[in-house]
């Protein structure tokens, strides 16, 4: 996105007006946090009310990938890649099939992490150590697919004023300072301010876009049926099966992710969770399908890009909507400011469930189980910023397109969705299926991904990878489960019934 | 699943709207995979493009509407469909804000 007409020191300056603001905000989020309670710090104490609720779901489901990634995957697939609209609802309809019964759970025991569920069902064995280190390698990898998006959205930004490395270095310490200072509060009144600049950027983007066309939708689609039929066609049965595929595979992982799950327990009250859940739905319309129509409009101001210099296409229609006048101008900065933003927002929630994980799970249960709650903290933010110094340097050589890394994570965290979506309700789910299935899943996931093999006649391998996980749990919680295992949830009945002996895997 | 308790009524607050859990309303999961398997072309012969509706191909429109159904479905099941805690919160916020101006 070199030698954009607004790159250079406008693009320096408002990149840096957005850091001071999260700085800003993070600061006075942090004076209530107290790093002395975990619950405090990562949950802010579960007492997120609507508009932080809404806008944390939404920065930390939406991140700059959703802009600069999806644009591109319109361009090149065209209209299959409706997709992205669905797939994103389907994380919300998603979470209906655990939410309410978890909500209910998390409030009553005191959840902090969603291991805990996890020890609280099935009890401390292999199976929650297996589930933390699934999570950090989820969230890990989401991590650095932010970062390597961070450097290149602020390198584009600038023109490359600001250089790659510089420009990911400098969000990251604002990110670990406001992070570190402020916990999950600081994370979720800053995702405010960024939810609020990606919807403004992707507003101003859709309308610059339309107005280079004339404001003629229907005349870039017909232009496209003539000239790349296949774009606008039926897709093949393949394409349509993968399009099924990815609204299962996506609705089930994101729903599951650690940092979805906390911001269940961070919700105030039921009334602010199912509110903010229910505007949710409605955001893809306004995100994703928004940039879908970014990408098709692409189609005809910059026809015949290459897949690697279709990637710049948020870039290529910023420039020329930047150079229509000065107050588009201005808005493409505004753009440009909101993806970082929201990839910075998207980056620092992963890293606070990352450093919760560590604190909670592996440093506070199995290396110091003694440790006073401020040390688990502390540890848990130290491993947090080590974390992120090694994916920097992983960062450093991006690998292929944006898409293909967000894909990849989903393979591993969606074999999580079991033990929440079924363990919620079935009681005779029992640890050591549980653990055996989960474990089958992620194997036949990752060894497909690494033998190159993404999927089979469009169903991904993490789709079949979670179809042996269920198959494996089911059978064997039949075979070996009692009954009564596990504890009755139900949260319609007055009080739950305790399980006699909650087995451990 | 065990369905033991799942089939038992919704044990009615003393007012206000009956307890309500999204994954005991089977309509409701009828209805979004219909909604969602209306919205993937798998049932049109690829390739097709025609007939435009003002320059959109109609299977384009048909995804689009099934996924505003979808949305729709997904708001209502927030909103009505999902009711555990919140009369017990809502009493217990009350019963805070009475104390409070009682002190």
């Amino acid at each position: 996105m070199n030698g954009l007409s607004f790159s250079g020191i406008s693009g320096v300056l408002v990149l840096g007006a957005y850091a001071v603001i999260m700085l800003a905000i993070g600061w006075w989020a942090g004076r209530g946090t107290s790093s002395t309670s975990a619950r405090s710090y990562y949950l802010s104490g579960g007492g997120l009310g609507f508009v932080a609720l809404f806008f944390t779901l939404y920065a930390t489901q939406y991140s700059g990938n959703s802009i600069v990634g999806y644009a591109p995957e319109a361009y090149r697939s065209g209209f299959s890649w409706w997709q992205s609209v669905p797939f994103m609802v389907a994380v919300i309809a998603a979470y209906l099939l655990f939410a309410p019964r978890l909500y209910v759970v998390a409030k009553r025991e005191g959840f902090i992490t969603p291991t805990d569920w996890v020890r609280h069902r099935f009890g401390s064995g292999k199976l929650t150590i297996l589930v933390a280190v699934l999570m950090l390698w989820g969230l890990a990898n989401y991590l650095l697919e932010q970062l390597v998006a961070m450097g290149q959205g602020i390198a584009g930004l600038t023109g490359a004023t600001i250089p790659y490395e510089i420009g990911v270095i400098a969000f990251v310490l604002v990110m670990l300072v406001y992070s570190w200072s402020g916990g999950m509060r600081a994370v979720a009144l800053t995702d405010v301010m960024q939810g609020i600049a990606l919807l403004v950027g992707i507003g101003v983007l859709l309308f610059g876009a339309l107005y280079l066309v004339g404001g003629d939708l229907g005349g870039v689609t017909t232009a496209l049926a003539q000239t790349d039929p296949e774009k606008v066609a039926v897709p093949e049965t393949a394409t349509s099966v993968e399009w099924l595929s990815m609204i299962l595979m996506i609705g089930l992982g994101a729903a599951v992710y650690p940092h979805a799950i906390q911001r269940i327990y961070a919700a105030r009250s039921e009334r602010t969770l199912k509110r903010s859940l229910a505007v949710m739905a409605w955001m893809p319309l306004l995100t994703t399908a928004v940039v879908f129509v970014v990408g098709i409009v692409g189609t005809q101001l910059f026809p015949g890009l290459s897949e690697d210099d279709s990637e710049q296409l948020v870039g290529m229609i910023a420039n020329q909507v930047a150079g229509i006048n000065v107050v588009f101008y201005l808005m493409m900065i505004l753009l440009f400011g909101g993806v970082v933003a929201a990839i910075v927002s998207t980056a620092d929630s992963a890293l606070l469930a990352f450093s919760s994980v560590v604190s909670r799970d592996i440093y506070g249960r199995h290396i110091a189980p003694n440790a006073p709650e401020k040390r688990q903290v502390l540890v848990g933010k130290i491993v947090g910023v080590i974390a992120v110094a090694i994916l920097l340097v992983l960062a450093w050589n991006p690998p292929g397109t944006l898409y293909e890394i967000f894909v990849l994570k989903f393979e591993l965290i969606v074999q999580l969705a079991p033990v929440f979506m079924l363990g919620l309700y079935w009681r005779r789910m029992a640890a050591g299926p549980a653990f055996w299935g989960m474990l089958a899943g992620a194997l036949l996931s990752g060894g497909l991904t690494v033998a190159g093999v993404d999927d089979f006649g469009g169903v991904p391998g993490g789709l079949v990878g979670l179809a042996v996980n269920v198959l494996i749990c089911v059978v064997g919680s039949m075979m070996v489960g009692r009954p009564d295992d596990g504890p009755d949830e139900d949260p319609m009945v007055a009080e739950p019934v305790r399980a006699g002996a909650a087995s451990s895997a | 699943m065990d369905r033991r308790r799942s089939d038992l009524p919704a044990t009615p607050p003393a007012e206000g709207p009956p307890l309500r859990e999204p994954i005991r309303i089977p309509w409701l999961w009828v209805a979004m995979g219909l909604v969602v398997l209306a919205g993937v072309p798998l049932y049109l012969a690829p390739g097709v493009i025609r007939p435009l509706v003002g320059g959109i191909p109609f299977w384009l429109l048909i995804s689009i509407a099934a996924t505003v159904a979808f949305s729709a479905l997904t708001c209502w099941a927030c909103l009505r469909g999902w009711n555990l805690a919140e009369p017990a919160e809502e009493a217990a916020a009350a019963a805070e804000r009475d104390a409070e101006v009682r002190s």
